[in-house]
């Protein structure tokens, strides 16, 4: 008779599994969209899935610990930062805070988890639970709230269906994935997952499991979407008119259309 | 009239929209004034799909600029300004829609 703890742990494994292979997959087929298309700053998102699929191999796989872990998953979300910074926020000198105060986090965070590994303090744990849930909150809803505010000033224009679409996942997998870690403020921090007869431990592990598919899914989602979706998704789209004409014959009908103006 | 043959050009649409708001004219003209700066800046060779972030920031601070004084446009330094804040806060169009 299989137990329920065993079925979930099965459970688990796969999920960690798809999720591994998803990051992979997806960290490769980034890295040729790059040289494809010379847009070089996607691959700050490519370098973040392989940082985070290699902290969870590490830890969960090879058994190297959670510092391990650590060092890989801050260094995964620094680059997704970069890449919020880089696409959105570029040329933009406020913004250039957020991303300093994001690797400050970071860097605090691989801190207390070393101190709490060396010292097992419940304070440091607790602090550490903290940082963690400000830092995941920060990144994802930072990227999130980017994507989102262009989404929103364009989404009365006439762009592409398809990269509108782009901006809502991105949206919207990053707002969920910024709450991840606030469930896990309500363990012990010497608690851990493999505790299934806690009934407080399944109940986070499962939302932590649902937030982590939702995040592995939606970003494989936003970055590939294939031809067929784009062609469905642009299905009502009409292609926008430009005038092609002469510079003269262009400029006199700018100076009428200035003289003229057409009421709205 | 010609329809844009190249659907990476939502970044074209989205500046021309606001130019030909601000300037009072047509989007299609917008747009066409826009092509031409261009042309200017990059030569008639180089693919939309080719255009980085810098080109466009360059297109409009140099040569749209320069067609807008020629067109006797008497707040056209205020425009180029505004286009610019446009282009930096659009510039996620450049990359999403290339991915």
């Amino acid at each position: 008779m299989i137990k329920i703890e065993d079925l979930l742990g099965i459970f688990a494994v796969s999920i960690l599994l798809v999720f591994i292979g998803t990051l992979f997959f997806l960290g490769i087929y980034l890295i040729i969209r790059a040289y494809q298309t010379s847009e070089y700053k996607i691959l700050f998102v490519s370098c973040a899935s392989f940082s985070i699929a290699i902290g969870f191999i590490g830890s969960n796989v090879l058994s190297l610990g959670r510092t391990f872990e650590e060092v890989f998953v801050v260094a995964g979300f620094i680059s997704l930062s970069m890449f919020t910074f880089f696409t959105f926020h570029r040329s933009r000198k406020r913004t250039f805070l957020v991303l300093l105060s994001i690797i400050i986090l970071g860097i605090l965070l691989f801190i207390t988890k070393s101190l709490f590994v060396i010292f097992p303090i419940i304070s440091i744990g607790y602090f550490y639970k903290i940082l963690d849930t400000a830092f995941t909150f920060l990144v994802f809803f930072w990227l999130g709230f980017s994507s989102y505010k262009i989404y929103r000033s364009i989404k009365e224009y006439n762009v592409q269906h398809w990269i509108k679409f782009r901006y809502k996942v991105i949206s919207f997998t990053s707002f969920i994935t910024s709450f991840q870690t606030i469930p896990e403020l309500f363990l012990e921090p010497s608690i851990t997952y493999t505790d299934t007869e806690n009934i407080i431990v399944s109940v986070v592990f499962m939302i932590t499991l649902f937030i982590t598919i939702i995040f592995s899914s939606g970003f494989l989602l936003a970055w590939f979407i294939p031809d067929s979706l784009k062609k469905y998704l642009n299905r009502d789209y009409q292609v926008s008119e430009s005038l092609d004409m002469p510079e003269e014959e262009l400029y006199n009908l700018i100076r009428r259309e200035r003289n003229h103006p057409k009421k709205s | 009239m010609v329809q844009e043959e190249d659907l990476n050009a939502d970044v074209i649409y989205f500046l021309g929209e606001k130019l030909g708001t601000k300037l009072n004219i047509s989007p299609p003209a917008a747009r066409g004034l826009l092509k031409l700066a261009m042309k200017d800046e990059l030569g008639p060779f180089k693919l939309i799909e080719e255009i980085k972030y810098e080109d466009y920031k360059q297109i409009i601070l140099n040569s749209l600029s320069k067609r807008l004084k020629e067109l006797e446009i008497d707040n056209y330094e205020e425009i180029i300004q505004y286009l610019n804040v446009v282009l930096t806060k659009s510039q996620s169009l450049i990359t999403l829609g290339r991915i």
